[in-house]
C-alpha cells in the first residue's frame, strides 16, 4: 500500500479530462474501450452459461491462458479481429454500423445496451 | 482527449488524492483489470457477478466493489456509481479481512467518510459533470436523427 498523508486526504476530487482511459495512459482510447467491453462480454457468457475457461477455449479455438487473459479484461495484445471471431463462436452476432461523424475524426462508438446475456446472467 | 471528444457515458474520478494513490499503487496486472473494469461500469455494462458487488450496510448504500483475485491476494476497488454523469473511486487496495467477508472496522470508516466527500465533491462540480456528459452524450450521436438501415439485398 502507498503512504498517504493528511493532505491527500483532505485534498479535492481528481476530476479527469472526461476520458479516463486516455488519462490513465492509454491509446486508441476508442479501439481499447471496444475490446474490453467485447472481452467482459465472453466473462459474462461464460458466468451465464456456467462455462469454465477450458470450455470457452474449445468453444472458441482460443488457448486457455488466451481466455484467461480475455476474461480478465487484459485485451491490449487481442485484435478486434480475434475478440469478433470469439463471440460468433459463442454464438453471438455482431453488428457493425457507421454514420457521418460530429469531428473531423471520427471514433468507434460502441452499443452494448441491447445486451440479453447481462439479464440472463441477472436472472437466477 | 478529452469530453470535447470523449464517448464514455460516465467519466471517471477519484474522491481525493489518497483514493488516486490507492489505485495507482494496485499491482500492474490488477491495476489494469480495475482501470478496465471501470471503463465497462463507466459505458454502462456489467460486470459479472463474481467480480462485482454492492456494499451491505445502510451507511454505504451507493457504494459498489469491484473484486480482483491475483495469485493467492485479494484485491478491491471501492466505487460510488450513484450519479449519472461520473463515478467516483473512493478507495483500492489488498483485502485485509478479519474474517469471512466481512470489511475491516478502519476501512468502513474510511469508505463512510469518503463517500460523503463524493456527494459534496458532486454537487460542487454538478454544472461540469452535466455539462461533460452532455458534450459526450452529442459525440456518440445519440442526438443525431435516427439512421434507417439499408435493406439486406
Amino acid at each position: 500500500m502507498s503512504t498517504t498523508t493528511m493532505d491527500d486526504e483532505e485534498s479535492g476530487p481528481v476530476i479527469g479530462s472526461g476520458d479516463f482511459l486516455a488519462d490513465r495512459g492509454y491509446k486508441e482510447t476508442g479501439s481499447l474501450r471496444l475490446r474490453i467491453l467485447m472481452a467482459n462480454e465472453i466473462a459474462l457468457i461464460a458466468e451465464a452459461r456456467g462455462l469454465t475457461q477450458k470450455d470457452v477455449a474449445s468453444q472458441t479455438g482460443l488457448s486457455q491462458s488466451d481466455v484467461s487473459r480475455i476474461v480478465n479484461r487484459l485485451v491490449r495484445d487481442f485484435s478486434t479481429d480475434r475478440l469478433m471471431r470469439a463471440l460468433t463462436s459463442l454464438g453471438k452476432d455482431v453488428h457493425i454500423a457507421w454514420s457521418d461523424a460530429k469531428h473531423h475524426e471520427g471514433s468507434i462508438v460502441v452499443d452494448a445496451s441491447d445486451n440479453p446475456e447481462e439479464e440472463r446472467a441477472y436472472a437466477f | 482527449m478529452t469530453s470535447a471528444t470523449s464517448r464514455d457515458v460516465k467519466e471517471v474520478a477519484f474522491v481525493n488524492w489518497a483514493a488516486e494513490k490507492a489505485f495507482d499503487a494496485l499491482p500492474p496486472e490488477v491495476l489494469e483489470r480495475a482501470e478496465t473494469a471501470l471503463s465497462v461500469l463507466q459505458n454502462g455494462g456489467s460486470l459479472p457477478r463474481g467480480e462485482y458487488e454492492a456494499l451491505r450496510g445502510r451507511t454505504l448504500a451507493g457504494v459498489t466493489e469491484i473484486k480482483l483475485p491475483w495469485n493467492t491476494d485479494e484485491y478491491r476497488v471501492y466505487q460510488v456509481v450513484e450519479f449519472d454523469e461520473v463515478i467516483f473511486v473512493l478507495d483500492a487496495g489488498m483485502k485485509k479481512s478479519p474474517r469471512g467477508g466481512q470489511i475491516p472496522q478502519e476501512q468502513v470508516e474510511r469508505l463512510e467518510a469518503r463517500l460523503a466527500k463524493a456527494r459534496e465533491a458532486y454537487l460542487q462540480n454538478k454544472n461540469l459533470f452535466i455539462r461533460r456528459f452532455s458534450e459526450r452524450r452529442t459525440n456518440r450521436g445519440e442526438d443525431a436523427a435516427t439512421v434507417t438501415p439499408i435493406p439486406g439485398r
